[in-house]
Protein backbone atom coordinates (compact mmCIF):
# COMPACT_ATOMS: atom_id res chain seq x y z
CA UNK A 1 0.00 0.00 0.00
CA UNK A 2 1.81 3.37 -1.03
CA UNK A 3 0.84 6.07 1.09
CA UNK A 4 -1.03 8.79 -0.80
CA UNK A 5 1.88 11.92 -0.29
CA UNK A 6 3.99 9.80 -3.05
CA UNK A 7 6.06 12.18 -5.42
CA UNK A 8 3.32 11.62 -8.30
CA UNK A 9 1.23 13.59 -6.22
CA UNK A 10 3.49 16.13 -5.86
CA UNK A 11 3.82 16.05 -9.57
CA UNK A 12 0.39 16.36 -10.37
CA UNK A 13 0.09 19.40 -8.14
CA UNK A 14 2.68 21.05 -10.14
CA UNK A 15 1.83 20.57 -13.06
CA UNK A 16 -2.59 20.63 -12.62
CA UNK A 17 -2.22 23.61 -9.92
CA UNK A 18 -2.22 26.66 -12.26
CA UNK A 19 -4.77 24.60 -14.83
CA UNK A 20 -7.38 23.64 -12.52
CA UNK A 21 -7.31 27.54 -11.00
CA UNK A 22 -7.85 28.77 -14.06
CA UNK A 23 -10.54 26.11 -14.97
CA UNK A 24 -11.88 26.65 -11.59
CA UNK A 25 -11.84 30.56 -12.25
CA UNK A 26 -13.76 30.24 -15.25
CA UNK A 27 -15.93 28.00 -13.84
CA UNK A 28 -17.09 30.04 -10.98
CA UNK A 29 -15.87 34.01 -11.41
CA UNK A 30 -13.51 34.38 -8.50
CA UNK A 31 -10.29 33.39 -8.38
CA UNK A 32 -10.19 33.55 -4.50
CA UNK A 33 -12.89 31.28 -4.47
CA UNK A 34 -11.15 29.09 -7.42
CA UNK A 35 -7.73 28.49 -5.75
CA UNK A 36 -9.37 27.37 -2.59
CA UNK A 37 -12.11 25.05 -4.95
CA UNK A 38 -8.35 23.26 -6.26
CA UNK A 39 -7.27 23.12 -2.80
CA UNK A 40 -10.36 21.01 -1.51
CA UNK A 41 -9.92 18.82 -5.05
CA UNK A 42 -6.64 18.03 -4.66
CA UNK A 43 -7.27 17.11 -0.80
CA UNK A 44 -9.93 14.62 -2.68
CA UNK A 45 -7.36 13.47 -5.25
CA UNK A 46 -4.84 12.22 -2.08
CA UNK A 47 -7.48 10.82 0.01
CA UNK A 48 -8.67 8.61 -2.78
CA UNK A 49 -5.32 8.12 -4.43
CA UNK A 50 -5.10 4.15 -4.31
CA UNK A 51 -8.32 3.90 -5.54
CA UNK A 52 -8.46 5.87 -8.49
CA UNK A 53 -7.63 4.79 -11.85
CA UNK A 54 -6.58 8.22 -13.65
CA UNK A 55 -5.84 11.10 -10.94
CA UNK A 56 -6.03 13.63 -13.82
CA UNK A 57 -9.65 13.34 -14.81
CA UNK A 58 -10.56 12.53 -11.52
CA UNK A 59 -9.52 15.76 -9.84
CA UNK A 60 -11.13 17.47 -13.29
CA UNK A 61 -14.34 15.66 -11.87
CA UNK A 62 -14.18 16.96 -8.52
CA UNK A 63 -13.24 20.15 -9.80
CA UNK A 64 -15.98 20.71 -11.93
CA UNK A 65 -18.20 19.29 -9.12
CA UNK A 66 -16.71 21.63 -6.30
CA UNK A 67 -17.66 24.63 -9.15
CA UNK A 68 -20.79 23.56 -9.70
CA UNK A 69 -21.80 22.65 -6.10
CA UNK A 70 -20.61 26.49 -5.25
CA UNK A 71 -22.55 27.95 -7.86
CA UNK A 72 -25.60 26.16 -6.47
CA UNK A 73 -24.58 27.56 -3.14
CA UNK A 74 -24.47 31.01 -3.66
CA UNK A 75 -27.21 31.04 -6.34
CA UNK A 76 -29.91 32.09 -4.17
CA UNK A 77 -27.20 35.25 -2.61
CA UNK A 78 -26.94 36.53 -6.15
CA UNK A 79 -28.92 40.03 -5.43
CA UNK A 80 -25.95 40.39 -2.44
CA UNK A 81 -23.05 39.46 -4.90
CA UNK A 82 -20.96 42.23 -6.92
CA UNK A 83 -20.61 42.33 -10.45
CA UNK A 84 -18.56 39.97 -12.18
CA UNK A 85 -14.96 41.08 -11.74
CA UNK A 86 -12.25 41.77 -14.18
CA UNK A 87 -10.57 38.88 -14.74
CA UNK A 88 -7.99 39.36 -17.05
CA UNK A 89 -5.57 41.93 -18.87
CA UNK A 90 -6.94 45.04 -20.21
CA UNK A 91 -8.29 43.83 -23.07
CA UNK A 92 -12.20 45.69 -23.20
CA UNK A 93 -12.47 42.93 -26.08
CA UNK A 94 -12.23 40.12 -23.51
CA UNK A 95 -13.97 42.37 -20.35
CA UNK A 96 -16.86 42.02 -22.87
CA UNK A 97 -16.28 38.55 -23.09
CA UNK A 98 -16.19 38.13 -19.64
CA UNK A 99 -19.08 39.63 -18.75
CA UNK A 100 -21.23 38.02 -21.16
CA UNK A 101 -19.57 34.47 -19.82
CA UNK A 102 -20.25 35.75 -16.13
CA UNK A 103 -23.81 36.13 -16.54
CA UNK A 104 -24.66 32.77 -18.80
CA UNK A 105 -26.85 30.05 -16.68
CA UNK A 106 -24.17 28.04 -14.61
CA UNK A 107 -24.81 24.65 -17.01
CA UNK A 108 -24.20 26.89 -20.51
CA UNK A 109 -21.14 28.34 -18.67
CA UNK A 110 -20.41 25.37 -17.79
CA UNK A 111 -20.39 23.76 -21.43
CA UNK A 112 -18.57 26.18 -23.57
CA UNK A 113 -15.63 26.16 -20.99
CA UNK A 114 -15.19 21.91 -21.11
CA UNK A 115 -15.47 22.44 -24.39
CA UNK A 116 -13.58 25.40 -25.89
CA UNK A 117 -11.26 26.18 -22.90
CA UNK A 118 -10.71 22.39 -21.59
CA UNK A 119 -11.33 21.06 -25.16
CA UNK A 120 -13.22 17.75 -24.28
CA UNK A 121 -15.20 16.06 -25.92
CA UNK A 122 -19.04 16.51 -25.70
CA UNK A 123 -19.23 12.77 -23.97
CA UNK A 124 -17.01 13.69 -21.30
CA UNK A 125 -18.52 16.82 -20.92
CA UNK A 126 -21.85 15.34 -20.50
CA UNK A 127 -20.73 12.92 -17.69
CA UNK A 128 -19.13 15.85 -16.12
CA UNK A 129 -22.71 18.00 -16.21
CA UNK A 130 -24.35 14.50 -15.19
CA UNK A 131 -26.42 14.88 -18.34
CA UNK A 132 -27.07 13.57 -21.72
CA UNK A 133 -24.48 14.28 -25.08
CA UNK A 134 -27.73 15.64 -26.71
CA UNK A 135 -28.23 18.35 -23.31
CA UNK A 136 -24.27 19.21 -24.28
CA UNK A 137 -25.03 20.37 -27.62
CA UNK A 138 -28.47 22.27 -27.50
CA UNK A 139 -25.95 23.99 -24.38
CA UNK A 140 -23.57 24.91 -26.66
CA UNK A 141 -25.21 26.12 -28.84
CA UNK A 142 -27.34 28.21 -26.57
CA UNK A 143 -24.00 29.16 -25.25
CA UNK A 144 -22.65 30.41 -28.82
CA UNK A 145 -25.70 32.04 -29.75
CA UNK A 146 -25.14 34.05 -26.03
CA UNK A 147 -21.63 34.77 -27.10
CA UNK A 148 -22.33 35.44 -31.15
CA UNK A 149 -22.33 39.29 -30.83
CA UNK A 150 -18.75 39.27 -28.76
CA UNK A 151 -17.24 37.04 -30.87
CA UNK A 152 -18.29 38.43 -34.43
CA UNK A 153 -15.24 40.59 -34.61
CA UNK A 154 -13.23 37.74 -34.39
CA UNK A 155 -14.56 35.60 -37.04
CA UNK B 1 -32.56 19.02 -30.49
CA UNK B 2 -29.95 21.18 -31.82
CA UNK B 3 -28.80 22.72 -35.54
CA UNK B 4 -25.39 22.14 -36.37
CA UNK B 5 -22.53 23.99 -34.29
CA UNK B 6 -21.29 26.97 -36.75
CA UNK B 7 -17.41 25.77 -37.10
CA UNK B 8 -16.48 29.55 -37.76
CA UNK B 9 -18.03 30.80 -34.51
CA UNK B 10 -16.43 27.71 -32.40
CA UNK B 11 -13.12 28.78 -33.49
CA UNK B 12 -13.62 32.46 -32.34
CA UNK B 13 -14.92 30.91 -29.37
CA UNK B 14 -12.00 28.53 -28.80
CA UNK B 15 -9.32 31.23 -29.22
CA UNK B 16 -11.01 34.04 -27.49
CA UNK B 17 -12.16 31.45 -24.20
CA UNK B 18 -8.60 30.40 -24.43
CA UNK B 19 -7.13 33.89 -24.02
CA UNK B 20 -9.38 35.27 -21.69
CA UNK B 21 -8.79 32.22 -19.04
CA UNK B 22 -5.16 32.08 -19.72
CA UNK B 23 -4.69 35.51 -18.88
CA UNK B 24 -5.94 34.83 -15.96
CA UNK B 25 -2.83 34.95 -13.44
CA UNK B 26 -2.11 31.97 -10.47
CA UNK B 27 0.05 32.91 -7.82
CA UNK B 28 2.94 29.73 -7.25
CA UNK B 29 1.78 26.48 -6.54
CA UNK B 30 1.62 26.13 -2.95
CA UNK B 31 2.68 22.89 -0.90
CA UNK B 32 0.42 19.81 -1.84
CA UNK B 33 -2.50 20.07 0.68
CA UNK B 34 -2.08 17.10 4.02
CA UNK B 35 -4.76 15.07 4.64
CA UNK B 36 -5.86 15.69 8.12
CA UNK B 37 -4.94 13.23 10.63
CA UNK B 38 -8.48 11.59 10.39
CA UNK B 39 -7.88 10.90 6.51
CA UNK B 40 -4.84 9.03 6.92
CA UNK B 41 -6.89 5.88 8.36
CA UNK B 42 -9.43 6.31 5.60
CA UNK B 43 -6.22 6.03 2.96
CA UNK B 44 -4.81 3.36 4.28
CA UNK B 45 -8.03 1.76 4.76
CA UNK B 46 -8.01 1.31 1.00
CA UNK B 47 -7.60 -1.63 -0.81
CA UNK B 48 -9.91 -1.94 -4.14
CA UNK B 49 -9.11 -0.19 -7.35
CA UNK B 50 -12.02 0.97 -9.07
CA UNK B 51 -12.96 2.78 -12.07
CA UNK B 52 -14.20 6.25 -10.12
CA UNK B 53 -16.48 7.36 -12.74
CA UNK B 54 -18.70 4.08 -12.99
CA UNK B 55 -22.06 4.15 -11.30
CA UNK B 56 -22.89 0.53 -10.67
CA UNK B 57 -26.55 0.85 -9.59
CA UNK B 58 -26.92 -2.61 -8.71
CA UNK B 59 -24.52 -1.97 -5.51
CA UNK B 60 -26.24 1.17 -4.38
CA UNK B 61 -27.14 0.07 -0.63
CA UNK B 62 -31.01 -0.61 -0.35
CA UNK B 63 -32.92 0.20 2.40
CA UNK B 64 -33.33 -2.36 4.54
CA UNK B 65 -36.03 -3.11 7.24
CA UNK B 66 -34.41 -3.30 11.26
CA UNK B 67 -35.54 -4.35 14.56
CA UNK B 68 -37.04 -0.77 15.06
CA UNK B 69 -39.26 -1.06 11.90
CA UNK B 70 -40.22 -4.06 11.98
CA UNK B 71 -44.06 -3.28 11.80
CA UNK B 72 -43.12 -1.68 8.25
CA UNK B 73 -41.53 -4.91 6.66
CA UNK B 74 -44.42 -5.58 4.05
CA UNK B 75 -44.09 -1.59 3.12
CA UNK B 76 -39.85 -1.82 2.67
CA UNK B 77 -39.70 -5.28 1.00
CA UNK B 78 -42.41 -3.71 -1.44
CA UNK B 79 -39.76 -1.33 -2.72
CA UNK B 80 -37.64 -4.31 -4.12
CA UNK B 81 -37.95 -3.15 -7.33
CA UNK B 82 -34.88 -1.57 -7.35
CA UNK B 83 -36.87 1.76 -7.64
CA UNK B 84 -34.58 5.12 -8.45
CA UNK B 85 -35.12 8.44 -8.73
CA UNK B 86 -33.32 11.22 -9.97
CA UNK B 87 -33.16 15.15 -8.40
CA UNK B 88 -34.23 17.38 -10.24
CA UNK B 89 -32.06 18.82 -12.78
CA UNK B 90 -28.71 17.01 -12.50
CA UNK B 91 -28.88 16.18 -8.57
CA UNK B 92 -29.12 19.91 -7.86
CA UNK B 93 -30.19 20.63 -3.87
CA UNK B 94 -30.76 24.21 -3.48
CA UNK B 95 -29.64 26.11 -0.51
CA UNK B 96 -30.90 29.24 0.19
CA UNK B 97 -30.76 31.50 3.34
CA UNK B 98 -27.22 33.75 4.50
CA UNK B 99 -25.75 30.21 4.88
CA UNK B 100 -23.66 31.49 8.02
CA UNK B 101 -22.79 28.37 9.11
CA UNK B 102 -25.11 27.99 12.46
CA UNK B 103 -26.79 25.40 13.22
CA UNK B 104 -30.24 27.00 13.08
CA UNK B 105 -32.22 23.81 13.81
CA UNK B 106 -35.59 25.04 15.36
CA UNK B 107 -37.71 27.98 14.75
CA UNK B 108 -37.26 29.69 11.35
CA UNK B 109 -35.48 32.82 11.24
CA UNK B 110 -37.66 34.24 8.15
CA UNK B 111 -41.12 34.90 8.33
CA UNK B 112 -43.53 31.94 7.35
CA UNK B 113 -45.94 31.72 5.35
CA UNK B 114 -48.65 30.28 8.35
CA UNK B 115 -51.14 29.11 6.05
CA UNK B 116 -48.63 26.61 4.99
CA UNK B 117 -47.50 23.53 7.70
CA UNK B 118 -44.20 23.77 8.30
CA UNK B 119 -42.71 20.37 8.48
CA UNK B 120 -39.65 19.64 10.59
CA UNK B 121 -38.10 16.23 11.81
CA UNK B 122 -39.34 15.01 15.06
CA UNK B 123 -36.11 12.53 15.52
CA UNK B 124 -32.54 13.23 15.94
CA UNK B 125 -30.73 13.54 11.98
CA UNK B 126 -28.10 11.20 11.14
CA UNK B 127 -24.53 11.85 11.22
CA UNK B 128 -25.21 15.47 13.29
CA UNK B 129 -26.98 17.08 10.60
CA UNK B 130 -28.52 20.12 11.26
CA UNK B 131 -30.61 22.99 9.91
CA UNK B 132 -28.63 25.24 7.95
CA UNK B 133 -30.51 26.97 5.16
CA UNK B 134 -34.07 28.01 5.31
CA UNK B 135 -36.89 30.03 4.32
CA UNK B 136 -40.46 31.15 2.45
CA UNK B 137 -41.27 30.00 -1.01
CA UNK B 138 -41.97 30.96 -3.56
CA UNK B 139 -37.95 31.92 -4.20
CA UNK B 140 -37.45 35.52 -6.56
CA UNK B 141 -36.99 34.40 -10.10
CA UNK B 142 -33.80 36.70 -10.53
CA UNK B 143 -31.93 33.95 -7.60
CA UNK B 144 -32.86 30.98 -10.01
CA UNK B 145 -30.99 29.88 -13.37
CA UNK B 146 -33.25 30.36 -16.28
CA UNK B 147 -35.64 28.18 -17.17
CA UNK B 148 -38.40 26.15 -15.88
CA UNK B 149 -40.38 22.69 -16.97
CA UNK B 150 -44.12 22.01 -16.42
CA UNK B 151 -45.52 18.22 -16.33
CA UNK B 152 -49.30 17.88 -17.83
CA UNK B 153 -50.02 14.17 -17.49
CA UNK B 154 -53.05 12.08 -18.43
CA UNK B 155 -54.04 8.57 -17.02
CA UNK B 156 -57.56 7.00 -16.28
CA UNK B 157 -59.41 9.29 -13.90
CA UNK B 158 -61.59 6.23 -12.94
CA UNK B 159 -58.57 4.24 -11.30
CA UNK B 160 -57.55 6.20 -8.40
CA UNK B 161 -55.14 4.12 -7.44
CA UNK B 162 -53.18 3.08 -10.56
CA UNK B 163 -54.42 5.56 -12.80
CA UNK B 164 -51.48 4.93 -15.15
CA UNK B 165 -51.57 1.48 -15.02
CA UNK B 166 -53.20 1.03 -18.54
CA UNK B 167 -52.46 4.02 -20.15
CA UNK B 168 -50.42 7.61 -18.89
CA UNK B 169 -48.83 10.45 -21.04
CA UNK B 170 -46.46 13.09 -19.80
CA UNK B 171 -46.08 16.03 -21.88
CA UNK B 172 -43.57 18.08 -20.38
CA UNK B 173 -42.78 21.55 -21.31
CA UNK B 174 -39.46 23.23 -20.98
CA UNK B 175 -39.15 26.92 -21.21
CA UNK B 176 -35.08 28.48 -21.60
CA UNK B 177 -33.92 25.06 -21.22
CA UNK B 178 -33.53 21.25 -22.59
CA UNK B 179 -34.72 17.80 -21.60
CA UNK B 180 -32.23 16.40 -24.01
CA UNK B 181 -32.40 12.45 -24.00
CA UNK B 182 -30.73 11.97 -26.63
CA UNK B 183 -32.69 9.54 -29.37
CA UNK B 184 -32.63 9.66 -32.84
CA UNK B 185 -33.40 12.55 -35.50
CA UNK B 186 -37.01 12.84 -36.92
CA UNK B 187 -39.26 14.74 -38.29
CA UNK B 188 -41.65 16.65 -36.04
CA UNK B 189 -44.33 19.34 -37.30
CA UNK B 190 -42.49 19.50 -39.88
CA UNK B 191 -39.41 20.27 -38.07
CA UNK B 192 -36.63 18.80 -36.47
CA UNK B 193 -37.77 16.77 -33.62
CA UNK B 194 -36.32 13.45 -31.64
CA UNK B 195 -37.39 10.21 -30.49
CA UNK B 196 -36.37 7.62 -28.06
CA UNK B 197 -36.70 4.97 -25.52
CA UNK B 198 -35.17 5.47 -21.86
CA UNK B 199 -35.34 4.65 -18.20
CA UNK B 200 -34.35 8.05 -16.92
CA UNK B 201 -34.71 11.92 -17.81
CA UNK B 202 -32.84 12.71 -14.80
CA UNK B 203 -32.34 16.55 -16.53
CA UNK B 204 -35.83 17.19 -15.41
CA UNK B 205 -35.96 14.40 -12.36
CA UNK B 206 -37.93 11.60 -14.08
CA UNK B 207 -36.54 8.45 -12.53
CA UNK B 208 -34.93 5.09 -13.25
CA UNK B 209 -38.53 2.98 -11.80
CA UNK B 210 -37.11 -0.29 -14.53
CA UNK B 211 -39.67 0.79 -16.81
CA UNK B 212 -38.69 2.95 -20.02
CA UNK B 213 -40.62 4.85 -21.55
CA UNK B 214 -40.71 6.29 -25.17
CA UNK B 215 -40.74 10.15 -25.84
CA UNK B 216 -40.89 12.13 -28.84
CA UNK B 217 -39.54 15.59 -28.79
CA UNK B 218 -39.38 19.13 -30.43
CA UNK B 219 -38.68 22.95 -30.47
CA UNK B 220 -41.59 24.41 -30.93
CA UNK B 221 -40.41 27.69 -31.06
CA UNK B 222 -36.48 28.13 -29.78
CA UNK B 223 -37.44 28.74 -26.28
CA UNK B 224 -40.26 26.06 -26.01
CA UNK B 225 -39.54 22.51 -25.94
CA UNK B 226 -42.37 20.24 -26.12
CA UNK B 227 -41.74 16.16 -25.09
CA UNK B 228 -44.30 13.80 -24.81
CA UNK B 229 -43.42 10.58 -23.08
CA UNK B 230 -45.19 7.15 -21.86
CA UNK B 231 -44.64 4.40 -20.51
CA UNK B 232 -48.02 2.43 -21.75
CA UNK B 233 -48.30 3.93 -25.44
CA UNK B 234 -46.70 3.08 -28.19
CA UNK B 235 -44.10 5.27 -30.53
CA UNK B 236 -47.13 5.63 -33.54
CA UNK B 237 -49.29 6.66 -31.04
CA UNK B 238 -46.96 9.27 -29.21
CA UNK B 239 -45.88 10.40 -33.12
CA UNK B 240 -49.35 11.14 -34.06
CA UNK B 241 -50.26 12.98 -30.87
CA UNK B 242 -47.05 14.99 -31.48
CA UNK B 243 -48.41 16.05 -35.10
CA UNK B 244 -51.89 17.21 -33.46
CA UNK B 245 -51.10 18.87 -30.44
CA UNK B 246 -52.00 22.35 -30.28
CA UNK B 247 -48.97 24.57 -28.48
CA UNK B 248 -49.86 28.09 -27.96
CA UNK B 249 -47.47 29.64 -26.19
CA UNK B 250 -46.32 26.87 -23.35
CA UNK B 251 -49.92 25.24 -23.82
CA UNK B 252 -50.26 22.54 -25.20
CA UNK B 253 -53.71 20.79 -25.63
CA UNK B 254 -53.58 16.90 -26.46
CA UNK B 255 -56.57 15.57 -28.65
CA UNK B 256 -57.38 11.89 -27.05
CA UNK B 257 -60.35 11.53 -28.90
CA UNK B 258 -60.27 8.86 -31.98
CA UNK B 259 -57.30 7.07 -30.98
CA UNK B 260 -58.02 3.37 -29.33
CA UNK B 261 -55.11 3.04 -26.52
CA UNK B 262 -56.32 6.90 -25.69
CA UNK B 263 -59.70 6.06 -24.83
CA UNK B 264 -60.25 6.55 -21.28
CA UNK B 265 -57.50 8.81 -20.92
CA UNK B 266 -57.76 12.28 -19.15
CA UNK B 267 -55.83 14.98 -17.58
CA UNK B 268 -54.96 14.63 -13.98
CA UNK B 269 -52.84 16.52 -13.09
CA UNK B 270 -50.24 19.57 -13.32
CA UNK B 271 -47.10 20.37 -11.81
CA UNK B 272 -46.26 24.21 -13.59
CA UNK B 273 -43.18 25.76 -14.08
CA UNK B 274 -40.93 23.83 -11.65
CA UNK B 275 -37.62 25.48 -11.76
CA UNK B 276 -34.05 24.56 -12.52
CA UNK B 277 -31.80 25.35 -9.38
CA UNK B 278 -34.99 25.28 -7.36
CA UNK B 279 -36.64 23.22 -5.00
CA UNK B 280 -37.10 19.43 -6.35
CA UNK B 281 -40.66 18.78 -7.82
CA UNK B 282 -42.10 21.95 -6.58
CA UNK B 283 -43.84 24.61 -8.57
CA UNK B 284 -41.67 27.69 -8.86
CA UNK B 285 -44.78 29.98 -8.01
CA UNK B 286 -46.13 27.98 -5.13
CA UNK B 287 -45.76 29.87 -1.51
CA UNK B 288 -44.69 27.74 1.07
CA UNK B 289 -41.17 26.52 3.10
CA UNK B 290 -38.37 25.33 2.47
CA UNK B 291 -35.51 24.17 4.82
CA UNK B 292 -32.01 22.26 3.64
CA UNK B 293 -30.58 20.17 6.52
CA UNK B 294 -26.66 19.08 6.24
CA UNK B 295 -23.97 18.70 8.34
CA UNK B 296 -22.68 22.63 7.78
CA UNK B 297 -23.26 25.59 5.35
CA UNK B 298 -20.03 25.49 4.41
CA UNK B 299 -17.75 23.04 2.44
CA UNK B 300 -18.81 20.54 -0.89
CA UNK B 301 -22.22 20.06 -1.42
CA UNK B 302 -22.21 16.38 -0.14
CA UNK B 303 -24.44 13.75 2.05
CA UNK B 304 -25.76 14.20 3.96
CA UNK B 305 -28.43 16.38 3.21
CA UNK B 306 -32.15 16.61 3.74
CA UNK B 307 -34.14 19.20 1.70
CA UNK B 308 -37.92 19.28 3.23
CA UNK B 309 -40.41 21.35 1.43
CA UNK B 310 -44.13 22.35 1.89
CA UNK B 311 -46.09 24.20 -0.28
CA UNK B 312 -49.70 25.34 -1.77
CA UNK B 313 -51.28 23.34 -4.15
CA UNK B 314 -53.41 25.88 -5.56
CA UNK B 315 -54.52 23.79 -8.26
CA UNK B 316 -55.20 20.10 -6.16
CA UNK B 317 -53.99 18.40 -8.66
CA UNK B 318 -49.98 18.77 -8.35
CA UNK B 319 -49.64 15.08 -6.73
CA UNK B 320 -51.06 13.00 -9.84
CA UNK B 321 -48.11 14.75 -11.78
CA UNK B 322 -45.54 13.49 -9.22
CA UNK B 323 -46.74 10.52 -9.06
CA UNK B 324 -45.90 10.17 -12.64
CA UNK B 325 -42.88 11.43 -12.46
CA UNK B 326 -41.59 9.53 -10.01
CA UNK B 327 -42.99 6.26 -11.13
CA UNK B 328 -44.85 4.97 -8.22
CA UNK B 329 -47.83 4.59 -6.06
CA UNK B 330 -48.20 5.52 -2.78
CA UNK B 331 -47.35 3.70 -0.01
CA UNK B 332 -48.08 4.37 3.79
CA UNK B 333 -45.61 6.02 5.99
CA UNK B 334 -45.16 7.64 9.10
CA UNK B 335 -49.27 7.58 8.71
CA UNK B 336 -49.71 9.57 5.49
CA UNK B 337 -49.72 7.84 2.21
CA UNK B 338 -46.43 8.77 0.46
CA UNK B 339 -45.18 8.35 -2.94
CA UNK B 340 -41.03 7.06 -2.94
CA UNK B 341 -38.60 6.57 -4.85
CA UNK B 342 -34.74 6.09 -4.62
CA UNK B 343 -31.71 6.55 -6.83
CA UNK B 344 -28.50 7.34 -7.02
CA UNK B 345 -27.12 10.56 -8.41
CA UNK B 346 -23.12 11.44 -8.86
CA UNK B 347 -23.21 15.14 -9.15
CA UNK B 348 -22.23 16.11 -5.46
CA UNK B 349 -18.99 16.33 -3.99
CA UNK B 350 -16.86 13.85 -5.47
CA UNK B 351 -18.74 12.71 -8.41
CA UNK B 352 -19.32 9.12 -6.32
CA UNK B 353 -22.83 7.84 -6.06
CA UNK B 354 -24.84 8.47 -3.57
CA UNK B 355 -28.42 7.02 -2.60
CA UNK B 356 -31.00 9.87 -3.60
CA UNK B 357 -34.72 9.24 -1.85
CA UNK B 358 -37.54 11.51 -3.44
CA UNK B 359 -40.95 11.46 -0.71
CA UNK B 360 -44.17 13.30 -1.85
CA UNK B 361 -47.38 13.29 -0.51
CA UNK B 362 -50.80 15.21 0.47
CA UNK B 363 -50.03 16.80 3.75
CA UNK B 364 -53.00 18.37 3.94
CA UNK B 365 -56.25 19.27 1.54
CA UNK B 366 -53.97 22.30 0.11
CA UNK B 367 -50.56 21.09 0.64
CA UNK B 368 -47.97 19.01 -0.48
CA UNK B 369 -44.58 18.29 1.12
CA UNK B 370 -41.86 16.45 -0.90
CA UNK B 371 -38.67 15.61 0.98
CA UNK B 372 -35.66 14.97 -0.96
CA UNK B 373 -32.45 13.28 1.28
CA UNK B 374 -29.03 12.62 -0.25
CA UNK B 375 -26.68 10.29 1.41
CA UNK B 376 -29.14 8.76 3.86
CA UNK B 377 -28.61 5.42 4.22
CA UNK B 378 -30.74 2.10 5.20
CA UNK B 379 -33.64 3.55 6.82
CA UNK B 380 -32.62 6.78 8.18
CA UNK B 381 -35.01 8.58 5.38
CA UNK B 382 -37.98 6.29 6.03
CA UNK B 383 -37.09 7.61 10.04
CA UNK B 384 -36.47 11.26 9.21
CA UNK B 385 -39.78 11.28 6.60
CA UNK B 386 -42.01 9.20 9.51
CA UNK B 387 -40.97 11.85 11.90
CA UNK B 388 -41.72 14.55 10.77
CA UNK B 389 -44.72 16.79 12.46
CA UNK B 390 -45.86 20.46 12.02
CA UNK B 391 -43.32 23.04 13.63
CA UNK B 392 -45.47 24.60 16.19
CA UNK B 393 -46.05 28.48 15.74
Amino acid sequence: MRRASSEAVEDLFRARWGPSVRLAAALTGDRGVAEELVQDAFLEVTRRWDTIENPEGFLRTVLVNRCRNHHRRVSVGRRRQPPPPRLTVDDPGLDELWQVIAGLPERRRAALVLRYYEDLPVGDIARLLDCQSSTVSSLLHRGLADLREVLDDER
Amino acid sequence: MSAELDPQLEAAARRRLTQLFDAIEVGPTPKVPALPEDDMTDVTNQTARKDFNVVDLGTIPHPTPTSTRRHRRPLLYGLAAGAAAALLFGAAVLLRGDGDGKDTTGPSDTTPSRAVPHLVPGTELPLGIGRRDGGDLPIPAKDLDPGSVTFDVYGDAASPDQPFADGDLGVIVVQDETVGMGGNEVTVRGGPGRTGVTSHANDVGIPDTGTPFQWVSWNETDDVEVTLASRRLSMGTLRTLAETAVVKGTEVTIDTSGNRELQGLTKLGTLAQVTFGGATLVPGAAPGHLDTYRASADGPLSGPIAQIATYTDATGDDLRAIQWVLGTSAQEIGGRQVYWQESAASGFGDGQAQQVSVFAWQEDADTVAVVVTVGFFGDQALAMVSGLHEQAE
